[in-house]
């Protein structure tokens, strides 16, 4: 048996004796630069999550009804209008140390209490991105190493729908992205949740949560599979609608795929929810 | 627990183990090092369930070896039909006896000794890793070490 060990042992040195080459250090760290600049690091992940809460629950309640033109409103069986000719433009640019924030406002929506709620709500959405940066180059002392950038992007601007986009990108070593969208219905004057894009009362997450489900077990390995895997949409799920009327929902960063997957978007086909769809609504 | 970025690095500091533990199976350097690369791209993506660094390591060796069969089943596939050739150039590893002396146990016994006697790793462990019964790592490991025992003395 001594001889075993004694021949094991030297098994033993010989394996340790074996060194990858110099090349694969290379290739692993370059993979993991990829990786910080995508993924979400630990801290920013509430971060990031307070700024989506809050941006949720503030717009959340919110329907933005538009009577700029009154008697045209009232011709119209009293459906408020939101003006067609409605223009976005940057408000107020924050720029200090390696914070760029852009905070847009919308014009010409005709309703000024309308204009006036949608634009306090990019207004307290700036503001909570400026107020978590100050305090992040507050704490990091005399060598800050935070960047943000905040920016909007108008996605969809024709006769019935007004779409924006904030982009949002905070990094902290590593980046976590955001897109928050508003879609506005200006024939109703809604700031639209997700539940307003189909009948009242319909079970629209269940044939969404199947559609995406089959989505993601075409491609397992792009999604989380065990924690944090999909199981449902929230019912005020991110989601925007495209210039084509489709529905299309969004999931941030890390949250149903590994971060360097970044947001995450999935596109409906129509037919599968045609039936719950109002006759005149913007998806078709 | 780990936070995700120390995982990546502890593939990159240990990157020596996994890449031990690929050629034992791909038998050349450049396989070796796709199959490394292969896990930590895996690792990307099941990022947030490796923040246990004992759970990490299991995992690590687990998809290690996994990666390893399937690039060798995907090769042995590729090649059907061609003319029978060497799967890769070998390269100077090959003379380290280590892997002479290994030969002689099939994929599943070899990995077992390595497993129990180059990296310290328990039997529960090891069941974990390959995911087999206790009771059939220990039953594999002993009729290995039997294999290994005429070998040494073989080459003795």
């Amino acid at each position: 048996m001594a001889d075993i060990q004694t021949g094991l042992d030297k098994l033993k040195e010989q394996y340790e004796g074996i060194h990858a080459p110099q090349e694969l250090e290379g290739r692993l760290i370059e993979m993991e630069s990829v990786y910080k600049r995508k993924a979400r690091f630990a801290g920013l992940k509430s971060w990031g999550e307070r700024a989506a809460v809050f941006v949720c629950c503030a717009v959340a309640g919110i329907t933005l009804i538009s009577n700029i033109n009154a008697s045209a409103a009232e011709a119209m069986q009293k459906i408020p209008i939101i003006g067609a000719v409605s223009k976005v433009v940057t408000f107020r640019s924050y720029k200090s140390g390696d914070a760029d924030i852009k905070t847009p406002h919308v014009t010409g929506l005709g309703d000024k209490k309308t204009e006036q709620k949608l634009n306090k709500e990019f207004d307290k959405y700036s503001d909570a991105i400026i107020a978590q940066y100050e305090a992040d180059v507050k704490d990091m002392g005399s060598d800050p190493h935070v960047a943000v950038s905040s920016s909007y992007k108008v996605l969809v601007d024709n006769s019935s729908q007004l779409t924006i986009v904030m982009n949002t990108v905070v990094a902290k070593g590593d980046s976590m992205e955001t897109d928050w969208y508003y879609n506005i219905d200006k024939k109703t004057g809604k700031l639209l949740k997700l539940s307003d894009v189909f009948r009242s009362g319909t079970d629209y997450i269940k044939p969404i949560n199947a559609y995406i489900s089959g989505e993601i077990n075409k491609n397992p390995d792009d999604y989380f599979m065990e924690d944090d895997k999909f199981t449902s949409i929230a019912s005020d799920q991110n989601f925007y609608i495209n210039k084509d009327g489709k529905l299309v929902l969004v999931f941030d960063e890390a949250s149903i795929a590994p971060a360097y997957k970044g947001v995450i978007e999935f596109t409906v086909p129509t037919d599968i929810i045609s039936g719950i769809l109002p006759e005149d609504g913007l998806v078709h | 627990m780990e936070s995700d970025d120390r995982i990546f690095r502890r593939i990159i500091d240990q990157r020596d183990r996994f890449y031990r533990m690929a050629y034992s199976y791909v038998r050349n350097e450049q396989d070796a090092m796709d199959v490394v690369q292969e896990v930590a791209c895996k690792a990307f993506k099941h990022i947030k369930e490796l923040r246990d660094p004992e759970y990490a390591e299991t995992w690590l060796f687990r998809v290690t070896i996994n990666t390893s069969i399937d690039f060798l089943r995907k090769q042995k596939h590729e090649q059907a039909g061609l003319p029978e050739h060497d799967n890769g150039a070998p390269d100077s590893y090959d003379k380290l006896a280590v892997f002479d002396t290994l030969r002689p146990l099939d994929d599943t016994s070899r990995t077992i000794v390595v497993l129990h006697h180059m990296e310290d790793k328990n039997f529960e462990q090891i069941s974990c890793i390959m995911g087999k019964n206790v009771n059939t790592v220990k039953t594999i490991y002993y009729r290995a070490m039997k294999t290994l025992k005429e070998q040494i003395e073989k080459e003795a």
